[in-house]
């Protein structure tokens, strides 16, 4: 009698137990997708500090939807004062130290690829998702903490500060595999609006002898046949896109693959090594981004990602070509 | 704790040998654990912890014409000095503590959050040993491939990228380190 109720007990509390992690799966669910709307779907300005590697550098971040034409201006208030000014399907990055507009155009991101911060059960076997029971404080504002541990040694994991009100990401770190932080974005201000005036889109920097890098018109490919193959991904990665065509300021097609986890992405860029004389071979870390150069078969192939650098280097030294 | 509080904690180092001995002792262990040799100029910290207290710059020391023998002040000046900045490391230590830290508001209101702070948080945190060479701004392809890539980044990591690529390492260290590889 004792031992059936015990076996009863140990049942009910297994269910239990699988309905909590369910419901706790199911809320870092809709806070993820929540976080990704607000992200594309407010209009708010904020200020920033983003620290890496022992460096705080303040931003300040205009983001505006205008019944669904998004835009958005990010501007370091230290140093020089780079921008990047993201419209539609045009991102211009202005240099005022190089006396250089770099503009990209993004007009073949495909549904694939607004999918990706999206939860998935495809992320289970790589992640760990947390949801924080209580609340805390950033930005004068009420958040929920997320945590995602990453279960391997080939990504990162994160811990993200959502705001209680929006799910917007008031505060973020990015975490190595021994949870150090790599990372950190820490919004001190954060202000949400109806509507802004497309003006406050507007570089403020005379750009006047400026040279613009601007790549031809000649289209990209996308889904064209991939003549590089990687031959062992980490686990999980798969290729997500690929395509052909030349980057800004040259005329030298460059193939590019992206390859991703779900969460985190690596690009691969592959050229003539004639053509881009200003990458070293190795690795470079740039903020909080590293990247990897090598020479494969007598083409410059070049990861960069968010992800550690073993993983930079396990994609792009096991790329083939066909 | 308040100025009389730290003007009385002086008094006492300078009037309890042992004590003194004591914080001396603790302080060469720590400087030992940490690498960091001792060198105090005992002038400097004592103008340090007056500036500290009176919230008043002090001039300069005299000048070493018609200074006593150095060799005579020495021992129990760089005993006062050594002292002297343990006892701004207390002030400056328990001041911040009790406004919370940086992130003191956070932490307590969130339970879950201090314990992880508990376990993240190393002891002492040894300044890490930033690499110039690896922080770059980027040349002009790599910054061409960071817009590229962040268009396929998730959107969280699409801010970061950004910030990047707008990050602000001084130009002369960059170009100075542009072709940085390991």
């Amino acid at each position: 009698m004792t031992a059936g109720r015990d076996c009863c007990t140990r049942a009910f509390a297994l269910v239990l137990g699988f309905v909590a992690v369910e419901a706790g799966a199911q809320d870092v669910r809709a806070w993820l997708e929540r976080m990704h709307v607000a992200m594309e779907g407010l209009n708010y300005e904020g200020t920033f500090v983003h620290l890496h590697d022992g460096y705080a550098e303040t931003m300040h971040i205009t983001h505006r939807n205008d019944n669904g034409h998004v835009s958005e201006r990010i501007v370091s208030k230290d140093g020089v004062g780079r921008e990047i000014i993201r419209q539609g399907d045009q991102v211009r990055c202005i240099l005022p130290d190089r006396r250089v507009i770099l503009v990209e155009e993004t007009r073949e991101v495909n549904p694939l690829v607004s999918a990706l911060p999206s939860y998935s059960e495809a992320l289970e076997p790589h992640y760990e998702f947390e949801l924080h029971a209580t609340s805390s404080r950033v930005a004068e504002r009420p958040t929920q903490v997320i945590r995602i541990r990453p279960r391997d040694e080939f990504r990162y994991g994160y811990r993200l500060w959502l705001d209680q009100d929006t799910a917007m990401p008031l505060k973020s770190q990015l975490m190595d595999e021994n949870g150090g932080i790599v990372e950190q974005i820490l919004f001190t201000r954060f202000d949400i609006f109806d509507s802004i005036p497309a003006a406050r889109l507007e570089s403020t920097i005379d750009t006047e002898g400026f040279r613009l890098l601007a790549p031809p018109r000649s289209s990209q490919v996308p889904g064209r046949s991939v003549l590089w193959q990687a031959s062992m991904l980490p686990g999980g990665f798969a290729l997500s896109i690929a395509k052909h065509g030349p980057l800004a300021g040259s005329e030298h097609p460059v193939e590019h693959h992206v390859y991703s986890d779900g969460l985190a992405a690596v690009s691969v860029f592959i050229e003539d090594p004639r053509t881009v004389d200003d990458v070293a071979e190795g690795y470079t870390r740039l903020g909080s981004t590293n990247a990897f150069s090598t020479t494969v078969s007598g083409r410059k192939v070049t990861a960069i990602g968010e992800v550690p650098y073993k993983t930079l280097h396990q994609i792009a030294i096991s790329l083939n070509a066909e | 704790m308040s100025a009389e509080e730290c003007a009385f904690f002086l008094r006492r180092l300078d009037h309890d040998p042992a004590e003194r001995d004591r914080l001396i002792r603790y302080t060469r262990i720590r400087a030992a654990l940490r690498g960091e040799l001792l060198s105090p100029d005992p002038d400097v910290l004592r103008r340090r912890v007056q500036e500290a207290l009176s919230g008043v710059s002090i001039p300069q020391a005299r000048s070493a014409v018609g200074r006593r023998p150095a060799g005579k002040l020495l021992k129990p000046a760089m005993g006062f000095g050594i002292a002297a900045t343990v006892a701004v490391a207390a002030v400056l230590t328990l001041r911040f503590m009790s406004q919370g830290g940086l992130d003191g508001a956070a932490t307590a209101a969130d339970p879950s959050l201090q314990a992880a702070a508990e376990t993240d948080a190393p002891s002492y945190v040894v300044p890490q040993e930033v690499e110039p060479s690896r922080l770059v701004s980027p040349p002009t392809r790599l910054a061409n491939y960071l817009i590229r890539h962040s268009e396929y980044a998730n959107r969280v990591r699409r801010t970061s990228f950004a910030s990047d690529l707008v990050g602000t390492v001084d130009a002369d260290v960059a170009s100075a380190t542009e072709d940085a590889s390991e």
